[in-house]
């Protein structure tokens, strides 16, 4: 059973996650 | 309150001026409780005493947790406060980090990925579906006067920004 993530946790993942994907598409449209 | 002479003052205040300490008349409407709210309000008060230690460590986890993403960063707090209100949790979106992705599609994704709804400010005055004062009677006085207290004659635009881009 997975450990229970802490909502302050999920919430740095989440933004550096749309940080990455922000990057990743800039670099795919170039 | 620590100053007694004030404190009359408001009771007289808050009570149509009238004096319950002798020379502290302060003439005013009726801003009295009724007791059906004072029986709500302590209760409140009994739960808020629970609850405001709570909100304040979360608030403080969710600037922590804000401090260690990338282009976000949580307000600054003043050391002399205390306690920082928690009507609502709020942090600061740099566009530029994210190569000028807009606030409203940040919010959006952020939304999206977390479950919980990411809002931006209340609606300025100057763009209120409900503030029109303007169209109340007893301010028909001149047309000078309607068109000066008429909300969306403001230009604000860095309020406007901050609603639209809270950057």
């Amino acid at each position: 059973m997975p450990a229970r993530r802490s909502a302050p946790g999920l919430l740095t993942e989440a933004i550096g996650k749309i940080y990455e994907q922000r990057k990743e598409l800039l670099k795919a449209e170039k | 309150m620590q100053d007694e002479e004030h404190y009359w003052k408001v009771v007289s205040q808050r009570s149509c001026g009238r004096e319950f300490r002798p020379g502290f008349k302060e003439h005013s409407g009726n801003y009295r409780m009724t007791s059906f709210q004072a029986a709500i309000l302590r209760g409140q008060l009994a739960a808020l005493k629970e609850n405001a230690p709570v909100i304040d460590r979360n608030g403080l986890a969710l600037d922590g947790a804000i401090a260690e993403a990338p282009g976000v960063r949580p307000l600054r707090r003043n050391p002399h406060i205390n306690r920082q209100c928690g009507y609502a949790f709020v942090f600061l979106y740099d566009r530029a980090t994210f190569d000028g992705l807009s606030a409203a599609a940040f919010r959006q994704a952020l939304s999206a990925e977390t479950g919980v709804n990411f809002g931006t400010t209340y609606t300025p005055l100057s763009h209120s579906e409900v503030y029109y004062p303007q169209t109340k009677k007893r301010h028909h006085l001149s047309q000078s006067y309607l068109e000066a207290i008429t909300p969306s004659r403001w230009p604000l635009p860095v309020t406007e920004d901050l609603w639209q881009n809270a950057r």
